[in-house]
C-alpha cells in the first residue's frame, strides 16, 4: 500500500485522527523549521514560530480546503507568523536599539568553511531575505514557483528572478570563500 | 554549464528537524481533545455568501420601495436585482471560487477591487441629473440630511453583509489576507450600495457619491485592514 500523501494526513487530521497528526508532523515539520530558521537566523526564535505555526494550523484546520496542496498553505501561515513577530518586535521599545533600529541578529565568524555544505549554508544565510526564502521554498522545501509565489505574495516571474539573483550571489561568495581558504 | 545549472548539482542544506522537547510540546497542543472538524467546501461556502448576502440585498430593497414606491417598482427592482446578483457572483467567484493554493490570479483580483468600485462612480455619475455646487449641498440642510441619511444606510447594510462574509471565510486565507479582505468588503458593500441606489429618490451628483459611492471604497479599504486580522489564519 503507498504512504498517504499529506493532503491525505491533513484530511484525517481534520477528521480527529491524533495518529494522522504525528505522521504529518514528522513529514512537514522540519521543512517548515527549516524554513523558520532559514528566515530569522536564529533557532530560539524559530522554534518559537514554529510552535505558533503549528498552533495556528491546528486553530483553522476547519478551513483547509479539501484537494488544495497542503505545503504552500502551511509555509504561507508560517511566514506570516514571521511577520507578525517581526511586527510585534518593532512595536516593542525594548527590542530597539539607542538609534531606533531593530538589532540585526549577531553574526557570528565561523572561521574558514570546513567543506562545501558548510560555505554553502553559510552563502545562504547571508544572502537578502528575499532571495534566502525564494531559494528556500523552491530548492530545498520542492515548491513550485507558481506555489512559492503565492506564499510570498509574488509573481512566478518574481520568484525565478530573486532565485536567480541568490544563485548569483552564493556563487561570488561560493568563490570568495575557495580563495580565502586557499 | 549555467551558474544556475552548477548550483543545482550542490546539495541544498538537508531541513533540520526541531527539538524533541518542542515536538512533544506542539503534539500535546495538538492532540489534546482533539475533535472532528467538517469543514464547508469552497462551492457550499461561495453558495452561502450569495445566500446571505441576497437576503440582506432584499431586504434593504423591501424598506426602500415601501418609503419611496415606485410606478414600475416590481420591474426595476427584478432587474436590479438580476444585476446585482450577476456582479456579487462575479466578486464572489473572483475572491473566493477557489482554494487558496489554487486561486485565480492576483490581479484578476486586483482588477476587480479597482474597477467594480470605479464602474460604480461612472453609473452614478451618469445617472445623476443635477450637481449642485460644494457651497449649495452645504447649505441646503434637507440635501445634507438625505445624503447622511443614505450613507448610514448603505453602510450599516454593506458593513453587516462583510461582517457575515468575514465569518464565513474566517481564518481561510493565509496567502493573501489583505486582498481577500477587499474583496470581502467590495462584496458586502455591493449590497448596500446598490440597493440604496436602486430605491433612493435623489439624483444629485453629489448625494449619489456621498452618501452611495463612498460606502463602497469605504467598506473596501476597512476590509483591506480587517482581512490580516480576520482571514489569515
Amino acid at each position: 500500500m503507498s504512504e498517504p500523501t499529506i493532503e491525505e494526513l491533513m484530511l484525517a487530521y481534520v477528521e480527529g485522527n491524533a495518529d494522522a497528526f504525528d505522521s504529518l508532523y514528522r513529514r512537514i515539520s522540519s521543512q517548515i523549521f527549516a524554513y523558520l530558521l532559514r528566515l530569522t537566523r536564529e533557532r530560539a526564535r524559530a522554534e518559537d514560530l514554529l510552535q505558533i505555526t503549528f498552533s495556528k494550523i491546528h486553530r483553522a484546520r476547519a478551513s483547509y480546503f479539501k484537494g488544495a496542496p497542503l505545503l504552500p498553505w502551511v509555509m504561507a501561515i508560517a511566514r506570516r507568523s514571521f511577520l507578525d513577530e517581526r511586527r510585534a518586535a518593532k512595536s516593542r521599545a525594548e527590542d530597539l536599539s539607542q538609534d531606533g533600529n531593530i538589532p540585526e541578529p549577531i553574526k557570528v565568524d565561523h572561521g574558514i568553511p570546513i567543506d562545501l555544505a558548510d560555505a554553502l549554508e553559510r552563502a545562504l544565510d547571508e544572502l537578502p531575505t528575499a532571495y534566502r526564502e525564494a531559494i528556500q521554498l523552491t530548492k530545498i522545501a520542492g515548491l513550485s514557483l507558481a506555489e512559492a509565489a503565492e506564499v510570498l505574495e509574488t509573481t512566478p516571474t518574481a520568484v525565478k528572478l530573486r532565485v536567480h539573483r541568490g544563485y548569483t550571489r552564493i556563487r561570488e561568495r561560493l568563490e570568495q570563500l575557495q580563495s580565502n581558504s586557499q | 554549464m549555467t551558474q544556475g545549472n552548477r548550483l543545482d548539482n550542490l546539495s541544498w542544506p538537508a531541513p533540520r528537524p526541531p527539538s524533541a522537547e518542542l515536538s512533544r510540546s506542539i503534539a500535546e497542543h495538538c492532540q489534546t481533545g482533539l475533535k472532528p472538524s467538517r469543514p464547508a467546501s469552497v462551492h457550499t461556502r461561495v453558495l452561502v455568501s450569495i445566500a446571505l448576502s441576497g437576503i440582506l440585498f432584499g431586504t434593504l430593497l423591501v424598506i426602500g420601495w415601501r418609503r419611496h414606491p415606485p410606478h414600475t417598482a416590481v420591474g426595476i427592482a427584478l432587474l436590479g436585482a438580476l444585476l446585482w446578483g450577476v456582479i456579487q457572483a462575479s466578486v464572489l467567484i473572483v475572491g473566493f471560487g477557489r482554494p487558496p493554493g489554487r486561486r485565480g490570479s492576483r490581479l484578476l483580483r486586483w482588477g476587480v477591487v479597482g474597477i467594480v468600485p470605479v464602474v460604480f462612480f461612472a453609473h452614478l455619475t451618469s445617472a445623476a441629473t443635477n450637481v449642485l455646487s460644494l457651497e449649495q449641498f452645504f447649505v441646503v440642510p434637507r440635501s445634507l440630511r438625505s445624503t447622511v441619511v443614505c450613507g448610514v444606510h448603505s453602510l450599516l447594510f454593506g458593513a453587516l453583509a462583510s461582517v457575515a462574509l468575514f465569518a464565513l471565510w474566517r481564518r481561510s486565507d493565509p496567502f493573501s489576507p489583505r486582498l481577500t479582505g477587499a474583496v470581502t468588503g467590495l462584496a458586502g458593500g455591493l449590497v448596500g450600495a446598490i440597493a440604496l441606489d436602486m430605491t433612493c429618490p435623489s439624483l444629485e451628483a453629489m448625494h449619489l457619491w456621498l452618501g452611495h459611492g463612498l460606502t463602497l471604497v469605504t467598506l473596501v479599504v476597512a476590509g483591506w485592514f480587517a482581512g490580516r486580522r480576520w482571514l489569515a489564519p
